[in-house]
């Protein structure tokens, strides 16, 4: 005679409910950045008779977007960083305009940086169309040539 | 000898904590994305209940941040903004056990919110009849 045991184990609600949790992790990490849309197409210019010339672009963008924390404020400088400094006679100029920063207007470009924007808030985004200006003088004095230059702007404290 | 458990109560396990929410990626010209993650839960019915599901925060997110939660459930609930206050995230359960259903979480930032260190948040669930 087998005796057939049953035990029954009977859980009671606790409280009604049930409770359960997980822990998340967030970060929002330094995104500061400039970026722009590419480089312009050739700037071309036909010297007029005096051997002058001036030919502007602004078909490229740069964006800028800063969420740094702290006070300092951010600036844009612009500098030539290949193919060297411009010929004699010559000059390539640029211009940034700015809605969230001050903007030091039309600069010449060179082998040494300049400050182009100043004051961009530490925490902002902005895009806005980057004017290049390529002139000659004396035009005569060289021969026609194609100009390669790399222009760099740089997003830094200040 | 035979044992009998009998289940009288819901039973909500999670699959572990998702992955760290971390927004990164910034597209010129926009805020910065969202960061998504997922786990999975499970929920045990017993006859004669329903089950509900309710979420929560211990705290808020950081400033200009939102954290989203959306769990997989008959009730089909859209995506909700987590607050400290508890909100049904999941419902319309029957008896049975259902497993594997989806946890999903968005994290977003607007560049207001600036840079957010790692900081860890509890999401609380409750598990009502």
């Amino acid at each position: 005679m087998y005796a057939l045991v049953l035990a029954l184990l009977l859980t009671l609600p606790l409280f009604g409910g049930n409770t359960s949790f997980q822990m998340l992790a967030v970060e929002v990490p330094s995104t500061t950045s400039i970026t722009t849309s590419g480089s312009p197409p050739t700037l071309a210019l036909t010297i007029s008779s005096s051997g002058s010339g001036s030919v502007s672009n602004s078909s490229t963008t740069y964006t800028v977007v800063t969420n740094a924390n702290g006070r300092n404020t951010f600036k844009i400088t612009g500098a030539i960083t290949a193919g060297g400094a411009m010929p004699n006679s010559t000059s390539l100029r640029i211009r940034l305009p700015s809605s969230i920063g001050i903007s030091k207007g039309t600069q010449t470009l060179s082998t040494s940086s300049v400050d182009l924007v100043s004051g961009i808030p530490v925490l902002g985004t902005d895009t806005a169309a980057i004017v290049y200006t390529f002139s000659v003088t004396n035009g005569y004095t060289f021969p026609a040539q194609t100009l390669t230059r790399t222009v760099t702007l740089t997003l830094t404290n200040g | 000898m035979v044992s009998l458990l009998f289940l009288s109560t819901l039973l909500f396990t999670v699959s572990g904590s998702p992955d760290p929410l971390i927004v990164r990626s910034c597209l010129p010209g926009r805020a910065p994305e969202k960061a998504v993650s997922a786990t999975t839960y499970t929920l045990s019915v017993p006859p004669g209940k329903t089950g509900t599901v309710l979420a929560s925060l211990d705290m808020p997110t950081p400033p200009h941040t939102t954290l989203k939660i959306q769990l997989e459930s008959p009730g089909k609930i859209p995506p909700l903004t987590l607050t400290q206050t508890p909100q049904t995230v999941a419902s319309g359960f029957k008896e049975g056990t259902h497993t594997n259903l989806r946890i999903s979480y968005e994290y977003t930032a607007s560049v207001k919110a600036g840079v957010v260190p790692p900081t860890l948040r509890t999401v609380f669930f409750t598990i009502l009849d």
